[in-house]
């Protein structure tokens, strides 16, 4: 790339520097952002934000660059210079807190291009914005945003976080849209982003690179996958943005027989508009909800108005555990975000509480904007003492309380039915076997008698009748055919029945 | 669009060919073809057509070819439509100049850019002229230095590869720079007649007399097609010059101009295999001469309709 600074016209070349408010430099400092894909989705929401349709990330074959591209509407020179003069400004929102499109905008407080920072150590961005002929081309020297604090420290304690040059070139007027390329990527998120397994490593992992929308939906159903741990690092990092982003669900992603209580969250979602490609691939929101072979499932739909918040969502639960077990728990979601990823403790439900039962439960929930005042600036915890955060908590918990009870109730039981139904069935055909071997060339008529006797036994018990079932030890199995020996026959044959049944049943 | 002038798509015919040769022997996952693709790829394209770098079921590279072709691209935004028509594929963000790491003897590239440089099929289509200049009384070519650069990195495997080369056809030396082509050439036709009898075809008695008598002669200020020609008579026998004693044995298998016609760019486009050939640190001379009768063999022009002739 040519050097900014040797730009041609000079009255289209800028710098400044990035001043990033003292209340969050210090959580920038130790980094915000617990792994890359975590960062990756801020770049990915800024693209949402911007209205765009279509977000590319590109990352392969090294990540030696991650380049995200959107068609969104882009910026010009003002409005970076703006949006990067102070970090933790509420910028996005001072004109509406909604964009063009409608879409309630994700991003608050600017902090999305600085997790860029805790990824690279320089960042180019080109944009362009529709009807303008102007190109923004920036490039940002993370760098020099990690030099010591003294060095940084400006008036009022805030801090110089970093130094852009930008230049103004030339677009074609019906373009829009703007390219951040990481450069330089840190060691360590490079080789999570590429997927490389470690040196000398002979693991086989499963891989979602090259796969299409169809190959990847049958991946992430396989009844074999356990966690997406089975998958490379490359595939987690995808998984773990696309379950963050407000991206469409699969088709078919939960079964058509309780699918209609959810439709709604998954036809919100697919209104947006807003795709995920990933190396070429079109990436969909990684939750496919699948009951295991010829177990039950059902949805139950979560629907709260509080005095400090409000929330709708979905509790699915299926008879077994969710698989992958990165599905299970809870979900939270703020203006079609995620807030981290599946919360197995549903917030802190006691674990006691239908322990079992808890891992067969994946629920999503999505909360009004009050929810973002208890966001922490990292956007993946809570702040667990405000009265919004309790009060969702405990409506949550007393919902999940009413699905444990339904699932006892419908999967468990139900199963359990079912169980010894089969077992009677079993067992009206033994005895139906030993009857007619018994009797058949003595008393034909009678041995039909007594089929039918226990064929009407197990129908008006309504399939599971407990004479068929009951177990008996050999003292009251002794007790009953003695009893009914003993009226039955004369002394002399009660005798040697006796003599003979004792040698049977001791044997 | 300049990309697909019918010259052009001549141009990735030939190289085609030539990487369909080397294709056969690529068993391992080392290199195949390194280029310089620009934004819209369509080098890469061609190799995908023809079976020579698989795509996945979404378009991008496989897994196991990603170290097939390495394309080296400078600019951001035409490194953004490169990913984005081949995703997974090998892309250094440089100039080709710092690939090699210039054309210092005392630098040379490491680890994996080291890998790249011995692709057995290397392709500079280069949008740029050759700059010659004089240092010191010695002619300097830094694509020259590069290209010597990579015979010395193949040199180890002792395989052969090919040098697919592509320059603007037009010549900005000074004067002092003209002079040392013009010894350097006449110096050449007394050591080989069949050269110099070959470049009087190409050239034309009166340029090439002014060569052997030393004349001043100002190619600079020749025609556009008097220009290529000197090209196409200089890179080839330069190139055989400067790396014979290195042990390669350079072919030149094409040797062609276009355009110089109305606003369509002059070209000048080579194909030369560069042969291991271990006599040649006995027999350099031998060698060399073996060189030098071929550079015109394969000269020629390619029309405006894309035939060659």
């Amino acid at each position: 790339m040519t050097p900014l600074s040797s730009t041609s016209d000079s009255s289209q070349y800028f710098a400044g520097t990035i001043v990033v408010a003292s209340r969050i430099v210090d959580q920038l400092s130790s980094g915000l952002y617990e792994g890359p894909a975590a960062c990756l989705k801020e770049l990915v929401n800024n693209s949402y934000d911007a209205d765009a349709t279509l977000v590319s990330v590109f990352v392969k074959p090294d990540a030696d660059q991650v380049i995200v591209e959107d068609n969104g509407v882009g910026m010009n020179k003002l409005e970076f210079v703006r949006h990067f003069s102070r970090i933790s400004e509420s910028y996005k929102r001072d004109e509406s807190d909604t964009t063009a499109r409608g879409r309630k905008k994700i991003g608050k407080i600017g902090i999305g291009f600085i997790a860029a920072n805790e990824l690279c150590d320089t960042m180019e961005i080109f944009s362009t914005k529709k009807g303008s002929t102007e190109l923004l081309h920036v490039e940002v020297r993370f760098d020099l945003m990690r030099k010591d604090p003294a060095e940084r420290r400006k008036n009022g304690g805030d801090y110089d976080k970093g130094d852009f040059e930008g230049e103004v070139l030339t677009a074609d007027s019906d373009k829009q849209y703007t390219q951040v390329i990481l450069k330089r990527v840190r060691a360590p998120a490079r080789l999570l982003f590429a997927g490389d397994p470690k040196p000398g490593s002979i693991a086989e992992f499963r891989t979602l690179y090259g796969k299409n929308m169809k190959s990847m939906a049958g991946e992430l159903s396989d009844p074999r996958l356990a966690s997406w741990t089975e998958f490379d690092t490359y595939s987690q990092n995808l998984l773990r943005v696309a379950l963050n982003v407000p991206i469409a669900y699969f088709d078919n992603w939960m079964p058509s027989t309780v699918s209609k209580k959810a439709s709604v969250f998954a036809s919100r979602v697919k209104k947006l508009n807003f795709k995920l490609e990933y190396d070429g691939a079109e990436v969909r929101k990684p939750v496919i909800l699948r009951p295991h072979t010829g177990k039950g499932c059902f949805v139950s739909e979560f629907r709260f108005k509080g005095k400090h918040v409000a929330a709708t969502g979905y509790f699915y639960a299926q008879h077994g555990t969710i698989q992958p077990n990165d599905l299970h728990g809870l979900l939270l979601r703020v203006r079609g975000a995620a807030i981290d990823k599946y919360d197995p403790s549903f917030l802190g439900f006691p674990p006691k509480d239908g322990s079992v039962i808890q891992r067969w439960i994946s629920a999503e929930v999505w909360g009004d904007d009050r929810l973002e005042e208890v966001l922490n600036i990292d956007r993946r915890t809570l702040r667990i003492a405000t009265p919004a955060y309790l009060e969702l908590r405990d409506a949550i918990h007393a919902h999940l309380r009413t699905v444990i009870a339904r699932a006892r109730h419908r999967l468990y039981e139900a199963q359990n039915v079912k169980r010894k139904e089969l077992k009677a069935s079993g067992a009206l055909q033994s005895v139906n076997k030993v009857i007619t071997e018994s009797l058949e060339g003595v008393d034909r008529d009678l041995a039909a008698h007594l089929v039918r006797s226990w064929k009407r036994v197990a129908h008006e018990a309504k399939g599971t009748p407990k004479s068929l079932l009951r177990r008996y030890d050999v003292a009251e199995l002794y007790e009953i055919v003695m009893e009914v020996a003993a009226e039955i026959l004369d002394a002399r044959d009660l005798k040697q029945f006796a003599r003979r049944l004792t040698e049977r049943l001791a044997r | 669009m300049a990309a697909d002038r019918p010259e052009k798509v001549t141009m990735r015919r030939l190289w085609l060919e030539v990487l369909h040769r080397f294709a056969l022997e690529i068993v391992d996952e080392s290199p195949l073809y390194l280029t310089l693709p620009g934004g819209e790829g369509k080098d890469i394209q061609m190799l995908v057509e023809a079976g020579l770098l698989e795509l996945s079921e979404t378009g991008s590279v496989v897994d196991r070819h990603r170290r097939r072709v390495i394309a080296v691209e400078s600019n951001s935004q035409a490194l953004v439509s490169l990913r984005r028509r081949f995703p997974g594929l090998t892309i250094r963000e440089q100039p080709f100049e710092n690939l090699v790491r210039s054309d210092s003897q005392f630098r040379w590239p490491e680890g994996e850019d080291a890998e790249f440089c011995k692709a057995r099929v290397v392709n500079l289509d280069l949008n740029a002229c050759l700059d010659a200049r004089v240092d010191d009384g010695e002619l300097k070519i830094p694509i020259f230095a590069w290209i010597q650069k990579l015979c010395q990195l193949h040199k180890p495997k002792r395989i052969s590869w090919s040098l697919c080369l592509t320059l603007h056809g037009e010549v900005h030396w000074t004067l002092d720079a003209s002079g040392m082509v013009r010894d350097f050439l006449c110096e050449n036709f007394k050591r080989d007649e069949s050269f110099a009898s070959a470049c009087a075809d190409l050239l034309g008695e009166e340029v090439c007399d002014a060569i052997r008598r030393r004349d001043s002669v100002d190619f600079a200020a020749q025609g556009v097609d008097m220009q290529q020609r000197i090209l196409m008579v200089f890179v080839p026998k330069r190139i055989a010059h400067t790396v014979h004693a290195d042990g390669w044995r350079v072919n030149t298998l094409r040797n062609l101009r276009y355009g110089g016609t109305g606003a369509r760019a002059p070209i000048v486009s080579w194909i030369l295999d560069i042969i291991w050939e271990p006599q040649a640190f006995r027999q350099p001379e031998t060698v060399y001469r073996e060189s030098l009768s071929k550079i015109l063999v394969g000269a020629g022009r390619i029309e405006e309709n894309g035939t060659l002739s």
